[in-house]
């Protein structure tokens, strides 16, 4: 089948099966490789990506799911002022790069910082509880988590608060 | 490796799906898609050869409110239950806030986790709370409807019978009651020895000090593992409870305790599941003792 949907602000096509995996038609066809390919069954979070506005496991959702659907990945919200603000906090924090759990872990940054950009730890735990990686211990991650919705605020308001 | 290919319909109205239903009638409703995407963990999944998805089906993710009831479409995902804050009743938001993670909750449905009761890959959580808040379900065929209870459903769930052919669980109808007091509690997998998990949920009403009235669900795989479906309800117990004062003498707890014990040991479940729901059933109770 051919699906058409919006992929990282783009229109875009491909001839996929429908039982396809989003995170292998991303991969395989648009070779976007920050999105990893983990457990495939929605546990571990290396595979997140925003679809429709919610962060989605992509190895749950089959092609044909895709059809109208926008979706943004790694790659394409690496091109956004929001991603340098996490980027920044999350250098800032001490909180380092991940081959494995980046897509998830920035990607559930960004959804918890549009929600409140102050969160309380427990909304941290919550919005982190899918992202299954040993590379960060919770308090760096949360203190990077602080750290990007103060510059983001910096940058939209000129002060912190 | 050679995957049967599926043929994929996208109803946009009710009307539209049964009729596609009639004409394909082996076709596998779709909602969520996570219990049948989780079953395979193949790079290329193996999925049914028909699917209806009901995507585009608007009524399916309509929430209503009404002064007595809260009416969930089948395809509203558990996130969206979830953020309808105090709306929903609290024993079933914070039992959807235990089922897996949040990117999961965004995809799965709450019509979804209902019906994959007792399959491989299911959820179980939803049904705890509904039963505990004494929901009812609508079935819909091409001709008609049926209303039936959450505890029926899930009762009838290791039959292969819930749903007649071609009938879909379209809406869910949840009382608003207030309840005084809640206790949800999950059992992992990992502390019942790897076979059994589930959620024992407690509600209960108080008047005037007097317990008015109590209600003690619990909902997980059985006897056989992850593959089957159990759900209890002792009403003896509850109604030995009904009408004491608050706080709950000490040896009330006792005896209700034995009472759920005796409950238990005529079903034929493992003996660490039941010493630990005897346990966290008087638990639960506890906090109603002062």
């Amino acid at each position: 089948m051919t699906i058409r949907f919006i992929l990282n602000g783009e229109d875009v096509e491909a001839s996929v099966e429908a039982n396809m995996r989003l995170v292998t038609i991303l991969r395989e066809i648009f070779a976007l490789a920050g999105t990893k390919s983990g457990c495939l069954c929605g546990s571990c979070g290396v595979c997140s990506v925003i679809f429709n506005g919610a962060l989605s496991p992509a190895c749950l959702i089959p092609a044909f799911r895709v059809q109208g659907g926008e979706i943004i990945t790694l790659e394409g919200f690496s091109q956004t002022d929001e991603y340098q603000d996490i980027a920044a906090g999350f250098a800032g924090a001490g909180v380092e790069n991940c081959g494995y759990c980046d897509a998830g872990k920035i990607l559930a940054a960004a959804m918890l910082l549009d929600k409140n950009v102050r969160p309380e730890k427990e909304e941290f735990f919550n919005a982190f509880a899918g992202i299954r990686c040993r590379c960060t211990e919770s308090e760096s991650l949360y203190a990077g988590i602080l750290a990007a919705g103060e510059i983001r605020q910096r940058r939209i308001y000129g002060r912190s608060s | 490796m050679d995957v049967p290919h599926s043929q994929v319909i996208f109803p946009s109205s009710f009307g539209e799906l049964f009729s596609v239903w009639s004409r394909f009638p082996g076709a596998t409703p779709f909602a969520g898609g996570t219990c049948i995407m989780r079953t395979d963990t193949g790079l290329l999944p193996s999925l049914p050869k028909n699917i209806l998805s009901l995507e585009r089906i608007d009524e399916l993710k309509r929430v209503t409110r009404t002064e007595r009831y809260l009416e969930l479409g089948a395809m509203v995902r558990l996130n969206s239950v979830i953020g309808l804050g105090k709306t929903v009743p609290l024993a079933l938001t914070k039992t959807l806030e235990g089922v897996a993670g949040p990117q999961l909750r965004n995809i799965a449905t709450i019509g979804g986790n209902i019906c994959s009761l007792g399959r491989e890959g299911g959820g179980i959580d939803a049904a705890a709370p509904l039963a505990a808040l004494d929901a009812r379900y609508e079935l819909r065929t091409a001709g008609q409807s049926r209303w039936v209870s959450a505890i029926r459903f899930a009762s009838l769930s290791n039959e292969t019978s819930v749903l007649a052919p071609r009938e879909l669980l379209t809406r869910i109808r949840v009382p608003l009651e207030h309840w005084n007091y809640m206790v949800c509690r999950k059992l992992h997998e990992r502390d019942l020895g790897g076979e059994n998990g589930g959620v024992l949920i407690c509600t209960a009403k108080s008047e005037k000090d007097i317990l008015a009235e109590i209600r003690l669900v619990f909902a997980g795989s059985g006897v056989s593992g992850k593959s089957r479906f159990c759900l209890f309800r002792d009403r003896n117990s509850e109604s030995f409870l009904e009408g004491k004062r608050l706080p709950l003498e000490h040896k009330d707890v006792l005896y209700f305790r034995q009472i759920w014990r005796d409950y238990l040991s005529g079903l034929e479940q493992p003996s660490l599941l039941r010493t630990k729901l005897v346990n966290c059933a008087a638990l639960c109770i506890r906090g109603l003792s002062g």
